[in-house]
């Protein structure tokens, strides 16, 4: 037994009390009350010897709680070789875990891991069944225990060196916590197809950087008898070291939206001017002056990096006077807004407050995507989406069908039998018959598909109030039985209120029903501008997808199956899989190409060691012989790691504190015992 | 077949009862049952004297023989219809606290004095109390009404904060206050000297106050068998010194026996009776006994037949 702090075992001093206090006589604290003392003779008193002690077993309870308490407070622990319950005659499954992450990167350091990750297989029993997993964001197991078993034991360190030959790090993050749930699972597999609970091993080899994903290991079951080892390594860090890490785009302010960056160092560095550039990726030229900033003593710094609307799509933010390192630059693609178009077929004037056309010019403004109205009817082109209220010429109607069948959206305003009958030309079908009547009691939406788009921002129950909207001239449509038209909503007398049909690649919108304030108060419903944005934002292809994010995280960028990638430098090679930081183009069949930015993981970038006793309270059962390079922030002191280990894995603390409480019941059992004799051989007086 | 122990039989028992009213009912049962016959057994039992007719007297009592005889008018006057006034002084200094038992001395003094009283209020008669340790504290004056038994009882009951007995200076003080001719019972352990309260004594009977004495002891008190060898601090004084019993037993008893030989002896001197009883001893025999000895005593010693009247 060791003891962590045995300088509490001064605390033994104490002792002296409890064995001086019993070789005290009581006899002056005894005392007797009468009441006719004057009738009594004082009497000689009797001496007893000084050296008789009162009560030893008393004495020795007590004793005992001061050594138990000392000796809780002096943090005992048992250093073992081997765990202690580990059966001698079962094989040892060791299984290596080797960190591929972006951090990795430095080739010193990688090579560092796989020298270690070798040493572990020379280190090996013939017996032992060892695995090999490999992590970054994703585990991968590279070799199995079964594999491991198969293999000659002279071929076993070969296998594993070329296993680690063909591997190279990543620029992923670090998911520790899925990679040991993986080793775990391995653990208990081998442990099924031995037949019992052998001791196991997790070996870690990794740099362990601040941005080690660790949260997972909370809730994991630790098979019996597993230990975890970490090999920590890591290279020498450089105070200048900085990294970059992508915050966002800043508000316009009228010369371009400005790029946000976080310069991350390390903290408790010399304070210093960093400046930073703004690089035209296609050649690595630079684009602008540089922009000078301070880099703080705390390690953190945001910057602003202007990016003026003529600057190229593609872009890259460097640090031309800081080492290489990790993170080190920034790739960009600028902000471009994406406008809308609208083009308004109607008879009405702009400033008729009873034409929907009004209230469709008032409602467009202000928006994040620049709305516009394209009034020159002879440049039809480019409009996204037509409104069309009021009735229009063959030639109009060939323009809108025509752009209907090219992508643009149409909403048609069949206020009329007449548009009622154009809808069903724009819609390609036939036998749409309609007629309008004004009624006394207005009608109301009866029924919602909320499931369709251009309802669904109103599914919450909080927006789906659509009583107050009302409909006074609605037009009765009714569809022949072969329609494809799709009816989204009905009024409450079951006829179709709103229908959408696919013409081609463009959609059509049909409202049985102006929009005129007499008609209906939609216009002037809260819901009005919403559904439009809804509409106008489908029409332009969408939510505008992100442009600018790390590797680990491509479900943001929303790429679908049939996109094609290429390198920004080489766009005649086609990438299947986007393993790398840079800027790549991605094309669509059918739209636009568009460029996509990838970036270092953030949490990669961060020079930090991860804090030691996360594992600890995590309930990581840490081995007892820890190999940790001394950059590990380790907080023992001057103590060995193993003791301090050893020790909060043991806690036999608790062990003598309980001892102690139960001494204490003891002792206080026996001490009213003997009071208790005491008094039961005088009689005690009935005086208070 | 054996029957029951009464329930007053057993001091231990019966002190055990926090209701003193009960207590002074258990016991006074049992004293009833205890005497032979009682001495108060009803009214107008007793003639005791003629006085002459004044008009407004009730003719009931006209005793139409004596008028036969004497051709007067003569009012037959029974004992009951003169009211006895007593009063029972009960010492709760310090010294009445000391039990080698489970209960201490004032517990069982406390009971005597309510089941007197009891005794004294079905009798018809005024009776009050009064406490008293270095003064007379907590005095109810002799009546006789609804509710004035549970007065006694409440006052009877209260803890004291005294600590010196002064006999002496609460004779006086009685002398004081009972202008009527009174039976004052003294219930007490009369441990202090003597000499202190004699005199006090006997300007109480000179007062014509008829006195009677119940001293209550600890069998401790008497034998000394209690305790160990240990300081031992006297109750109301505080003094302290170092006593191992069994070296100090002899001269103790021996002290204590000249003490109750005196105590006895001033008692005798201005014919006061007096009785001795111990706290292990059953209330009901100690009452009886009492009553039993103050009739004997009343018929052999007291000079006047009025003094029975009680």
């Amino acid at each position: 037994m060791s003891l962590l702090t045995p300088f509490f075992l001064a605390g033994l001093a104490l002792l002296a009390g409890p064995i001086i206090a019993h070789l005290i006589r009581r006899a002056t604290k005894d005392r007797i009350e009468f009441s006719a003392i004057r009738f009594l003779n004082p009497s000689k008193p009797r001496l007893d010897r000084r050296s008789r002690v009162q009560h030893p077993l008393l004495l020795l309870l007590r004793c005992l709680i001061v050594v138990a308490l000392a000796l809780a407070f002096a943090r005992p622990y048992w250093t073992q070789t081997t765990p202690p319950t580990a059966s001698e005659t079962q094989p040892r499954i060791v299984i290596a875990l080797l960190d591929r992450s972006a951090s990795m990167q430095p080739p010193a350091r990688w090579a560092d891991a796989t020298t270690r990750v070798n040493a572990i297989v020379e280190a090996l029993e013939p017996s032992d069944i060892f695995s090999l997993i490999t992590f970054d964001a994703r585990t991968e197991i590279l070799l199995t225990g079964e594999q491991w078993q198969s293999a000659l034991p002279s071929e076993r360190p070969g296998i594993v060196s070329s296993l680690l030959s063909d591997q190279s790090p990543s620029w992923s993050a670090t998911h520790l916590d899925n990679a040991i749930a993986t080793a775990l699972e391995s653990v208990r597999e081998l442990n099924e197809s031995i037949g019992g609970s052998a001791s196991s091993e997790l070996l870690i080899v990794s740099d362990l950087t601040a941005g080690t994903r660790v949260a997972g290991l909370a809730g994991l079951d630790w098979p019996a008898h597993t230990q975890v080892k970490f090999d920590s390594v890591t290279a020498a860090s450089d105070p200048d070291q900085i990294a970059l890490q992508w915050l966002g785009w800043g508000t316009d302010l009228g010369a371009g939206a400005p790029a946000r960056v976080r310069l991350i160092g390390t903290p408790g560095a010399t304070p210093r001017s960093v400046s930073l550039q703004l690089v035209d990726a296609s050649n690595d030229a630079p684009w602008a002056p540089p922009i000078e900033t301070v880099m703080p003593s705390s390690g953190t710094q945001l910057a602003s990096v202007p990016v003026s609307p003529d600057s190229p799509a593609a872009l890259r933010i460097t640090l031309p006077d800081t080492p290489n390192s990790l993170g080190q630059s920034l790739n960009l693609v600028r902000h471009v807004d994406r406008e809308i178009q609208f083009k308004i077929w109607s008879d009405s004037p702009s400033s008729d407050l009873s034409s929907p056309r009004f209230y469709l010019e008032n409602a467009i403004t202000g928006w994040i995507d620049p709305a516009t109205i394209a009034d020159d009817p002879s440049q039809p082109d480019t409009p996204t989406l037509h409104v069309i209220t009021s009735p229009l010429n063959p030639t109009e109607i060939s323009t809108v069908k025509s752009r209907l069948e090219a992508g643009a959206f149409v909403i048609l305003l069949a206020n009329s039998p007449e548009l009622a009958a154009q809808a069903a030309t724009l819609a390609g079908e036939t036998n749409w018959r309609a007629s309008t009547t004004s009624r006394s009691n207005p009608l109301l939406f009866g029924e919602i598909d909320f499931g369709h788009p251009l309802f669904a921002s109103f599914a919450d129950p909080r927006f789906s109030d659509f009583t107050r909207i009302r409909f006074t001239r609605p037009t009765s449509l009714t569809l022949p039985a072969d329609t494809r038209t799709q009816v989204i909503a009905r009024f409450d007398n079951g006829e179709p209120a709103v229908l959408e049909t696919a013409v081609e690649r463009g959609r059509l919108i049909v409202w049985a029903t102006g929009w005129g304030p007499r008609e209906t108060p939609w216009v002037l419903s809260t819901k009005f501008v919403p559904w439009l944005q809804a509409v106008a934002e489908r029409a332009a292809g969408g939510t505008i997808p992100v442009a600018v994010t790390e590797l680990g995280d491509l479900s943001r960028l929303n790429l679908p199956a049939e996109s094609t990638i290429t390198a920004l430098r080489d766009p005649d090679t086609a990438i299947d899989q986007l393993t790398q930081p840079g800027i790549y183009q991605v094309t669509v069949p059918e739209t636009r190409p568009r460029l996509i930015a990838l970036n270092v993981p953030a949490s990669e970038t961060n020079p930090e060691p991860l804090a030691w006793d996360i594992f600890e309270a995590l309930g990581v059962p840490l081995s007892n012989t820890l190999a940790v390079s001394e950059s590990v922030d380790v907080p023992t002191g001057d103590l060995p790691e193993s003791a301090l280990v050893s020790e909060s894995r043991q806690r036999a603390w608790r062990w003598f504190v309980l001892l102690a409480i139960a001494l204490l019941l003891v002792e206080g059992i026996v001490a009213l015992v003997i009071n208790r004799r005491a008094s039961a051989a005088v009689p005690a007086p009935a005086n208070p | 077949m054996s029957t029951a122990p009464a329930p007053s039989a057993d001091p231990l028992a019966l002190l055990a009862v926090k209701d003193l009213s009960l207590r002074a009912k258990v016991v006074m049962e049992g004293v009833q049952s205890g005497l032979h016959r009682s001495p108060f057994s009803g009214f107008s039992s007793e003639f005791t004297e003629y006085r002459q007719y004044s008009p407004g007297d009730d003719l009931r009592y006209l005793d139409w023989r004596a008028y036969a005889r004497s051709d007067r008018y003569y009012i037959k006057k029974y004992e009951d219809e003169t009211n006895l006034r007593a009063l029972i002084l009960l010492d709760v200094s310090r010294s009445m606290r000391f039990g080698s038992g489970p209960h201490p001395k004032i517990e069982y003094a406390r009971t005597l004095a309510a089941t007197l009283a009891r005794f004294l209020h079905e009798q018809r008669d005024v009776v009050g109390t009064a406490l008293f340790d270095e003064k007379v504290q907590d005095v109810v004056p002799p009546r006789w009404r609804p509710g004035h038994l549970n007065h006694i009882y409440a006052t009877l009951s209260r803890e004291p904060a005294g600590r010196e007995t002064a006999i002496g200076s609460a004779l006086s003080e009685v002398a004081r206050l009972c202008r009527k001719r009174t039976l004052v019972l003294i219930v007490s352990d009369f441990l202090a000297p003597v000499d202190t309260w004699s005199p006090a004594l006997g300007e109480l009977t000179a007062a014509r106050h008829d006195v009677r004495a119940l001293q209550v002891l600890d069998p401790a008190e008497l034998n000394l068998e209690f305790g160990r060898a240990a300081m031992w601090e006297d109750l109301e004084s505080g003094e302290a010194r170092y006593v191992d019993p069994t070296q100090a037993r002899a001269d103790y008893t021996t002290q204590i026996n000249a003490h109750l030989a005196e105590v006895k002896g001033a008692f005798d001197n201005y014919g006061v009776l007096h009785h001795l009883t111990t706290t292990a001893q059953p209330l009901t025999d100690a009452l009886v006994t009492f009553l039993q000895t103050r009739r004997g005593a009343s018929r052999g010693t007291r000079p006047s037949r009025k003094d029975s009247v009680a």
